[in-house]
């Protein structure tokens, strides 16, 4: 019998054949974005396909599962919404299975009193978001996935939303989680409002990309939601650089912006469109959250700071369409429109998230938008915006397309595009390679130079966590 | 060498405009100050399929000169700058300030001028129409401006050495002819739709982007067409709502209201 025959034969029988997936054709809905892309517009098959997919409905069947897969070498891929973007859930090998965990997807308590919500790890965060705000609450976390991706995958990538510049990334959101380690074993981290006792256990969890544990349940914070009185300003300045000084400004003065938005004017002409630039000129916008009196306060300073760097204000009209343009792109992710533009101009649109402190960020973005274009041929376009920002740096979203020209080595282009980023960010003391999209298998090449000296540290709990390296081989950790 | 030209409009993307501004839209429709500016969709498979009978030809030994006509095309730079680095030869933009909306034999008549004002082309194509509130209309004024055979509805062009092979659509399917040049042909759901991307270095390598910018005198229109016939097509969209309480009564609703009837 081969292994995919007995795999699927004794998961059958462990967890009742509702639970398996393992008809070829059904499970294309494990192929990551890329590969599901590549294989609509041109007909691709990737090299490996999963044993099965199991359809994780209880922490239980998780446990079950692991310690199945602990005993026999089966290496495993847990996903939920399956919107990671560097190659996370790309099989290598062919003894992987896949733990679906999005049955699991229960709001188990909203907490108002507490100002925590508790939900199993496939639940939709659109989900969770909608129904707190209808109770006049938000997560204070909204990704640009927000219609894609679950909480379970949110925690494991380390995600950040676009208002994360107010309410912090998913790390100041998690107040405690449930897991089960590779071995079967349930583990609970007790939400509390803070704790002092040792190293921070959630932040094993957080960001681990599957590679260590799977996250059956999440509790995070929820703060009160007054959509009404945010306060927005958009402005044009004369060049990426002075916007950047005046973000700057903005964070270190200590105002407290939810959105920040910096973008250049190749990523405004080619995402955006909504501001008409000349030249150099940058769009760069604010948006003030809180309860009455906040967000005028805030606003207007930040107005001022913006005026003194030269800034034109054209109102809110721009930032509204950003609002209403935000989450598009995951409209057309799978759409037929958009296989046949890939088929016919060979053209992939992707994204590298990086991040440095203020007297590094502006000469990285100036050395890559220089560099990049010369040691990749295939780009198409190269532009880049700033999205998170805090008391000593930001972010630099770069987005960019790349012309392929045979799409099975399509994946070398945008491999060779990261390494390329990686190889300017890492030339510099205070930036990383990676700022919210997670390192996946596409940045596992390079963990060693981002980590330096504590990498060793990541080696070690993986050996002890996941001893027989069954969790998500490849991603995080590059093997070998 | 064949003379190719391809007719273009740069339009506002109406998918971006903020349901507010839709509310408020006077007369004049809704502020588009902010929305994003690209290619009309059937004027983009225009172009590329422009550049893949330049292609052809060129795979027949045979040169061909490409220009993109526009009029007005307002802020667009960022669409153009690459025109040439795909293979466009000429780019023209002919500016006015006068408000053409609604004016398609004003809006051929300027393009025929341009037109006429050179060298004749051998080819001249133009997107089926322009969304939104395109009449389709100013191609077939432009042929009968320029004296030219028309082509509506092109799906693809296969140029030989003595004729160019065109498929269109017909209310019967597809029907495909073998044309003399000179003619003007309208791209409508053409085989091939979006237009070619050029890399940053072959952007780099092509020729500077030399955008012409031309004053047109619109003169009004040159008078003397009149439709044959004009008729509103009747097209309707009607609107059912379910109001059941949960999915199977959506279905029996969808079944008794919708397929039933489809299908009686
Ligand atoms: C259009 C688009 C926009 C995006 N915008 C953003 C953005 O604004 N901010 C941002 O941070 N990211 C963004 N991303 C990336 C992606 O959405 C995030 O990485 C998201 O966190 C993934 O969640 P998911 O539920 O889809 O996870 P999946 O793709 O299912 O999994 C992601 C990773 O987490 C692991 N994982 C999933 N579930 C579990 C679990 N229960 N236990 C343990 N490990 C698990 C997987 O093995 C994988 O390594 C974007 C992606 C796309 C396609």
């Amino acid at each position: 019998m081969g292994l995919k025959e007995k795999t699927v034969g004794d998961l059958t029988e462990i967890l009742g054949p509702e639970s398996i997936i393992s008809d070829d054709g059904a499970m294309r809905i494990a192929d990551p974005i890329m590969v599901r892309t590549y294989a609509k517009a041109f007909g691709y098959v990737p090299e490996h396909r999963p044993l099965c997919i199991v359809k994780a409905a209880s922490a239980e069947q998780v446990s079950k599962t692991l310690r199945y897969c602990s005993d026999n070498d089966i290496h495993v891929i847990a996903r939920t919404g399956a919107s990671s973007s560097e190659d996370q859930l790309l099989v290598i090998d062919d003894r992987t299975i896949f733990i679906d965990g999005s049955p699991m997807n229960r709001i188990v308590d909203i907490d108002t009193e507490n100002m925590v919500v508790t939900a199993q790890c496939g639940t939709p965060i659109a989900a969770l978001e909608e129904r707190l705000n209808a109770d006049g609450y938000t997560l204070g976390h909204a990704p640009q996935s927000l219609p894609l991706a679950s909480m379970g995958g949110l925690v494991a990538t380390r995600s950040t939303g676009q208002f994360s510049t107010y309410y912090g990334g998913i790390e100041d959101l998690v107040c405690g989680l449930e897991a089960v380690l590779p071995n079967g074993e349930p583990i609970a981290i007790r939400p509390v409002p803070r704790r002092a006792a040792g190293p921070d256990l959630r932040h094993i969890a957080i960001g681990s990309e599957g590679a260590l544990v799977f996250i059956t349940e999440v509790t995070v914070k929820i703060f009160k939601w007054y959509p009404d009185l945010m306060w927005k300003g958009g402005y044009i300045v004369e060049n990426f650089k002075t916007g950047l000084a005046a973000v700057r400004d903005v964070m270190v003065k200590g105002y407290k912006p939810s959105v920040v938005r910096l973008y250049d004017k190749a990523d405004v002409d080619h995402n955006y469109g909504s501001v008409k630039l000349k030249n150099e000129e940058a769009f760069m916008f604010f948006t003030v959250e809180g309860p009455g009196g906040v967000p005028e306060a805030h606003g207007a300073a930040i107005h001022q700071i913006a005026l003194s760097y030269g800034a034109e204000h054209i109102g809110v009209k721009a930032v509204d369409h950003w609002f209403l343009t935000r989450n598009r792109i995951c409209d057309t992710i799978g759409t037929e429109k958009e296989y046949v533009k890939f088929r016919e101009t060979n053209v992939y649109n992707a994204t590298l998230e990086i991040c440095a402190n203020w007297g590094q960020i502006g000469e990285i973005y100036d050395e890559a938008m220089r560099t990049l274009p010369e040691v990749i041929p295939e780009l198409v376009m190269l532009g880049g915006h700033v999205s998170h920002s805090y008391m000593n740096g930001t972010n630099v979203y770069f987005v960019y397309a790349l012309k392929m020209g045979d799409p099975a080595s399509a994946h070398l282009a945008q491999y060779r595009f990261v390494d390329a980023v990686c190889d300017v960010v890492l030339k510099y003391s205070s930036a990383t390679i990676v700022h919210h999209h997670g390192v996946g298998k596409m940045r596992a090449g390079r963990i060693r130079e981002e980590l330096g000296s504590s990498f060793t540290l990541l080696e070690m709990l993986k050996q002890s966590i996941d001893p027989g390296n069954i969790m998500n081989p490849g991603c995080l950790i590059p093997i070998g | 060498m064949k003379r190719i030209c391809v007719c273009f409009k740069v339009v506002d993307d109406f998918d971006e405009v903020l349901p507010s501004d839709w509310d408020e839209a006077g007369g004049d429709g809704p502020d588009l100050a902010y929305v994003r500016r690209i290619l009309g969709d059937f004027d983009e498979a225009a172009l590329e399929n422009a550049l893949l009978v330049k292609d052809a030809y060129r795979a027949l030994g045979i040169g061909a000169d490409l220009t993109a006509l526009t009029l007005a095309p307002g802020y667009a730079d960022h669409i153009l700058r690459n025109f040439a680095a795909v293979g466009v030869d000429r780019t023209v933009c002919l500016e006015t300030q006068e408000d053409l909306r609604f004016s398609p034999e004003r809006t051929a008549s300027a393009l025929a001028d341009f037109i006429l004002g050179g060298p004749p082309p051998d080819i001249v194509l133009a997107g089926l129409m322009t969304p939104p509130g395109g009449s389709g209309a100013v191609p077939l004024f432009l042929a009968e401006y320029l004296g030219l055979p028309c082509v509506t509805e092109a799906i693809s062009l296969t140029p030989a050495r003595d004729c160019v092979a065109v498929e269109h659509r017909v209310d019967s399917g597809i029907c495909r002819r073998e044309m003399l040049t000179a003619f003007l042909c309208t791209i409508g759901n053409a085989r091939r739709s979006y237009l070619r991307v050029p890399t940053l270095r072959e952007a780099l390598r092509a020729p500077a982007p030399a955008i012409e910018h031309v004053e047109s005198k619109i003169a009004g229109s040159r008078g003397g067409l009149k439709p044959l016939s004009v008729r509103r097509e009747d097209r309707r969209r009607d609107c059912l709502f379910s109001e059941g309480a949960d999915a199977s009564d959506h279905a029996a609703f969808l079944y008794e209201r919708v397929i039933k009837e489809a299908l009686l």
